[in-house]
C-alpha cells in the first residue's frame, strides 16, 4: 500500500494585509481547513519574518499543526515517516518589483528537493499586462514566477478556465494540472432572519429598497462602472433597483463610481459600503434581489457561488471562468454590452420561470461546492502523485547543515573581526557556512566559505534557511547594523563584550544632550523595567565607563529576543545573567573556550626567550590603547618598578599626549614609548622581543582579550587583572587583582628579577596555547548552536 | 484741496497696483518656473525609480532562477538516486 502523502503548506497568504481577508486568503483558509479535517496537512507553514496570521484555521492553529516555518522544521517534517509535499497555495505573493523573492521560493524547501503543489488562482496579469504588469520590472518578475509555477510536481487550479490558461499560457503538462475547484463556505446559507438588524444597522439608508449587489474593487476590470450604466438604464425602464458595491475602494474609485452614477442618473440608489466583513457580506446576499458580477476575467469567481449557496441568484459575465461559476448559460451576458446586462436584470426580476430555473441550477452548483468536495479532489490528485514519484522522491533529504555568521571581518571589526577570521578558517567543510558582513565586497574567506551583504539578510538570502544564525557582538557602533539584525532576525548572540552602554553611545553621538539624554533613559528604562536606574544613568552621560560602573548593562534588550547567548568566559556568564531580569525565564547561555591563535614552531622557547632578554628587558602592552586599559597604572607602575613600558598598537593622539604627560610627570620620558599602529611584521617582532605582556582593565565587563591570547600563544609571559584569565588555570597567567601602582610594581618587579618564573609562564602559556586551538572552538560553537 | 489729495490719491494707489501687479507677475513666471523645476525633479525620480526597481527585480528574479534550478537539480538527484537503487546499487552512503 502507497503511504499517503501529506501537505506542508505555506500559509503566509494569511500574513499579508490586503490578501489574508480576500478572494486568495479566503480559498487558502477553506482549502487548508478542509485539507486538515481530512487528515492531509502536516503542518501549516508560517513565514517568520512576516506578520501574525490573520483568519488562521481554527483545524491548524488549535491542532498543533501551525509552524514558523524553518529549515529546523522542514528536518522535523522530513525525518518522519510520512511523504510530504511543499505546497505553495498562493504561489504570486511578493512579485512586486521590490518583494523579497526568497519569502515564497523558499531556499531550504528548494535545496531539499521535496516533490512540489501549487495552487494556481488566475494568470490574469498575463493576459492584461499592460494593466496589471505597467513595467518591465513587473513582467521580468512575474514571468519568473510563473516559470517556476510551472515546473511544480502537481498545480492544483480553482476551475477549469484556469487549468486551460495553465497549458496555454506556461505550457504547463496537462497531466500535471488538476481542477480541484471551489468550496464555498458553509457558513453561507439563506436567510434565517437572525441577521435583520445587522443588515439595517449596515445600510439603513437603503431602507428595505430591493438592491443588486456587487463585489468590486479599485480595478476596471471588476466592471463596476458598466453596472451603473446598466442599472440606469434599467431603472429608466421602470425598474425599481438601487445598487450596493461591497469592497475596499480608493477614494479616487469611490470618486469614479460616484460620476457615473451621476452621468447614468442614479446618484441617490448607490451604496459603497467599504471592505466589509463575513456576517454583513452574508447578510447583503441574503437580502439582495440579485448578486451581479460584471468582471472581464476572473479565475473563479466566488461571489456567485456565494450568493446561490444564500439562495439569492447571480448574473455573472459570460467570459473565463465565470461561466463555470454562473452553472448556466441562463445567468450570462456580454460584459462589454451594457443593454444586455441591463436586460439581463430586468429579465431576473420579471421572468420567474428564468429566475427559478437559476436559482435551481446555482444552488445545486453550490451544494456541491463544499470544501470537502475540494479537498477529496486534492487528495485524489496527491495520491496519484505519490504513485508516480519514486519512493526516493520522499525520504529526508541528504541537506547540509546551514549556518550564517554576521559580524564584522578583516580589514574592518578589530579583534572580533580577526576572531571571526580565524575561526573561519577551521571551521567544518561538513557545514555550509556564509558571512554577513556589512560590507559589499566579498571579504576574504576561504573558499567554500558565501558571503551575504547585511543589507540582503532577510531579502535575498532567508534566515529561517540557516540551522543556525549567530552574531557577534562588541561595544561599539560598528556593531549596530548586527544588532539591527539580531533584532529582526532573532538567533544566537555571541557576547565578546557583556555590558553594551558604548552600543547605545555610539549610536547616538550625533544626538543633542537633550535628545541624548530623553533617547538614553528610554533604553534604560526599556531594559529595566520598573527599576532602571535611572538618577545614576542619568549622572553618568556620554561616560560609557561611568554607565558600567552605573550597572547598565542593556543585554536584557537583546536577550528577550534571541535563541541563546554565547559568552567567552564564565565570569561573562555571571555578568549577564546579573543584567537580565531577575527571577525570570532567561534564553540558553553557552560558555565558549578561548581560543588561541597557532603556537608557531619558530617561536622562542621559554628558555630562550628569557635568555635572549636584553639587558634591559622591555615590558610590553599589546593592543588598541585606550583609557579603560589604565595606561596611567601602567606608567605609574612602570616608575615604582622601574622598567621599560612600550605600548604596541593604535593609539589615539590624545591618548599618547597622556601617557607622555605620565611619563615627564615621573621622571620616565626615554623609558616609555608609544608605537601606535604596526603591521604583522613589527607586531611578531614585538611578540618576540618582550619579556612581559601587560593588559589592565579599568572594569570588568566580561571580555576576553585577543591580545592576551596571542601573547600566550607566542610564549610571552603575561601579567593582567583580567578576571577571564583566572579561568585559564593556575600558572597560565599572572595574575593581580590590584589597580593600585604599587602592586602591578611589585608584581612586575618579581617577574623581572625572576627569569624561571617568567619561563614557567611562558611554558604554562603555550600549553594553553595548544590545548585551546580554534578548531576546538569552532566544533563547540556548532555543537552549542545545533549546526554539527 | 480735498480733490487733488483725493486725486493724488488715486495716482498713488494706481502706481502702487501696477507695482504690485507687476510683481505679481513676476512671482507667477517664477511659481511657472518652479513648477517646470518640480515637473523635471518628478521625471528624474520617476526614472530613477524605475532604475532601481529595474534592478530589484532582475536581482530577485536571477536569485528565484538559481532557487528554482537548485531545487530542480535536487529533484532529479533524489529521483535518479532512487532509480539506481532499484536498478541494484548500492544505496547513497555506503558506496
Amino acid at each position: 500500500m502507497i503511504p499517503t502523502v501529506l501537505l506542508a503548506v505555506d500559509l503566509q497568504a494569511l500574513q499579508i494585509d490586503g490578501i489574508a481577508d480576500r478572494g486568495i486568503g479566503r480559498y487558502v483558509a477553506g482549502h487548508t481547513a478542509a485539507m486538515a479535517r481530512a487528515g492531509r496537512v502536516a503542518a501549516g507553514l508560517l513565514a517568520p519574518e512576516l506578520p501574525p496570521p490573520a483568519g488562521l484555521p481554527a483545524e491548524v492553529a488549535t491542532a498543533g499543526l501551525a509552524r514558523w516555518d524553518s529549515i529546523g522544521e522542514l528536518r522535523r517534517l522530513l525525518g518522519g515517516e510520512g511523504r510530504i509535499a511543499h505546497h505553495v497555495p498562493a504561489p504570486f505573493v511578493h512579485c512586486g518589483p521590490l518583494d523579497p523573492s526568497v519569502l515564497v521560493v523558499v531556499p531550504h524547501w528548494a535545496a531539499a528537493g521535496v516533490a512540489r503543489v501549487v495552487t494556481l488562482h488566475d494568470l490574469i496579469p498575463l493576459r492584461d499586462p499592460d494593466t496589471y504588469l505597467p513595467t518591465e520590472a513587473h513582467r521580468l518578475r512575474y514571468r519568473s514566477r510563473a516559470s517556476w509555477v510551472a515546473a511544480a510536481d502537481l498545480i492544483l487550479t480553482n476551475s477549469e478556465y484556469t487549468r486551460r490558461e495553465a497549458i496555454e499560457l506556461l505550457d504547463c503538462d496537462p497531466k500535471a494540472v488538476v481542477t480541484v475547484g471551489t468550496g464555498v463556505s458553509s457558513f453561507f446559507t439563506p436567510s434565517d432572519g437572525t441577521d435583520n438588524e445587522l443588515f439595517r444597522y449596515w445600510l439603513a439608508a437603503l431602507e428595505d429598497r430591493p438592491f443588486i449587489l456587487t463585489i468590486g474593487g479599485s480595478d476596471a476590470r471588476k466592471g463596476t462602472e458598466r453596472l451603473i450604466a446598466a442599472l440606469g438604464l434599467a431603472v429608466g425602464s421602470g425598474v425599481e433597483l438601487s445598487l450596493v458595491v461591497i469592497g475596499d475602494l480608493t477614494a479616487p474609485w469611490r470618486d469614479r463610481l460616484a460620476e457615473a452614477a451621476r452621468r447614468a442618473g442614479v446618484e441617490d440608489r448607490l451604496f459603497l459600503t467599504g471592505a466589509v466583513g463575513d456576517d454583513v457580506l452574508r447578510a447583503c446576499y441574503r437580502r439582495a434581489a440579485m448578486t451581479v458580477t460584471p468582471s472581464l476575467m476572473e479565475g473563479f469567481g466566488l461571489p456567485v457561488l456565494e450568493s446561490a449557496a444564500c439562495g439569492t441568484p447571480a448574473l455573472a459575465s459570460a467570459t473565463t471562468a465565470l461561466v463555470e461559476a454562473a452553472a448556466t448559460s441562463l445567468a450570462t451576458f456580454d460584459p462589454t454590452d451594457t443593454e444586455a446586462l441591463a436586460t439581463a436584470i430586468s429579465d431576473l426580476l420579471s421572468d420567474d420561470e428564468r429566475r427559478a430555473a437559476i436559482v435551481g441550477a446555482q444552488s445545486e452548483l453550490a451544494r456541491r461546492s463544499t470544501w470537502e468536495a475540494v479537498a477529496a479532489r486534492t487528495a485524489t490528485a496527491l495520491d496519484e502523485l505519490g504513485q508516480s514519484l519514486p519512493d526516493g522522491a520522499w525520504g529526508p533529504p541528504t541537506l547540509r547543515r546551514r549556518l550564517a555568521l554576521v559580524g564584522p571581518l578583516p580589514p574592518a571589526g578589530g579583534g572580533i573581526g580577526l576572531y571571526n577570521a580565524r575561526l573561519l578558517e577551521v571551521m567544518s567543510p561538513d557545514v555550509a557556512i556564509d558571512v554577513v558582513t556589512a560590507m559589499v565586497a566579498s571579504p576574504d574567506v576561504r573558499s567554500g566559505v558565501g558571503h551575504v551583504p547585511a543589507d540582503a539578510f532577510g531579502i535575498e538570502a532567508r534566515p529561517a534557511s540557516y540551522d543556525a544564525v549567530v552574531y557577534t557582538l562588541g561595544n561599539s557602533d560598528g556593531h549596530l547594523a548586527t544588532v539591527e539584525l539580531a533584532l529582526r532576525h532573532p538567533g544566537w548572540l555571541w557576547l565578546h563584550e557583556v555590558r553594551l552602554p558604548a552600543l547605545a553611545v555610539t549610536a547616538l553621538s550625533a544626538a543633542s544632550d537633550d535628545d541624548f539624554s530623553r533617547e538614553l533613559m528610554w533604553w534604560v528604562q526599556r531594559s529595566y523595567p520598573g527599576r532602571a536606574p535611572v538618577g545614576a544613568a542619568r549622572r553618568a552621560g556620554r561616560s560609557v565607563l561611568d554607565l558600567m560602573g552605573a550597572g547598565v548593562g542593556f543585554v536584557p534588550l537583546l536577550a528577550e529576543r534571541c535563541r541563546g547567548l554565547l559568552v567567552n568566559s564564565e565570569v561573562a556568564r555571571r555578568l549577564v545573567e546579573l543584567d537580565l531580569a531577575p527571577l525570570a525565564h532567561h534564553p540558553p547561555i553557552h560558555v565558549l573556550p578561548p581560543a588561541c591563535p597557532p603556537v608557531s614552531a619558530a617561536a622562542p622557547s621559554p628558555t630562550e626567550r628569557t635568555e635572549a632578554q636584553e639587558p634591559d628587558p622591555v615590558v610590553v602592552a599589546f593592543g588598541v590603547v585606550s583609557m579603560a586599559k589604565r595606561p596611567d597604572l601602567l606608567v605609574d607602575a612602570a616608575s615604582l618598578a622601574g622598567c621599560r613600558v612600550t605600548f604596541v598598537g593604535p593609539c589615539p593622539p590624545i591618548l599618547a599626549q597622556v601617557i607622555s604627560d605620565r611619563a615627564r610627570a615621573r621622571g620616565m620620558s626615554d623609558r616609555i614609548s608609544v608605537t601606535g599602529h604596526v603591521d604583522a611584521n613589527a607586531w611578531r617582532a614585538w611578540l618576540g622581543r618582550a619579556a612581559i605582556a601587560v593588559q589592565l582593565r579599568e572594569s570588568a565587563s566580561g571580555e576576553t582579550s585577543a591580545a592576551v591570547l596571542e601573547c600566550l600563544a607566542a610564549g610571552v609571559p603575561v601579567l593582567t587583572n583580567l578576571a577571564t584569565a583566572a579561568e585559564y588555570g593556575e600558572g597560565t597567567a599572572s595574575l593581580v587583582a590590584s589597580t593600585e601602582p604599587a602592586v602591578v610594581a611589585g608584581r612586575l618587579r618579581a617577574l623581572l628579577d625572576h627569569p624561571d618564573e617568567r619561563a614557567a609562564l611562558s611554558e604554562a602559556g603555550m600549553a594553553f596555547a595548544r590545548a585551546h586551538q580554534f578548531e576546538r572552538l569552532a566544533q563547540t560553537l556548532l555543537s552549542v548552536v545545533g549546526a554539527s | 484741496m480735498k480733490t487733488f489729495v483725493k486725486r493724488l490719491l488715486g495716482r498713488i494707489e494706481l502706481r502702487l497696483l501696477a507695482q504690485t501687479h507687476a510683481r505679481l507677475s513676476e512671482i507667477e513666471g517664477r511659481l511657472d518656473d518652479v513648477g517646470a523645476r518640480l515637473d523635471d525633479v518628478g521625471r528624474h525620480v520617476a526614472e530613477a525609480q524605475a532604475v532601481v526597481e529595474a534592478t530589484a527585480a532582475r536581482a530577485a528574479t536571477s536569485t528565484e532562477q538559481t532557487l528554482g534550478v537548485v531545487e530542480s537539480e535536487a529533484r532529479t538527484a533524489r529521483r535518479f538516486e532512487e532509480i539506481e537503487r532499484m536498478l541494484g546499487a548500492a544505496p547513497p552512503g555506503t558506496r
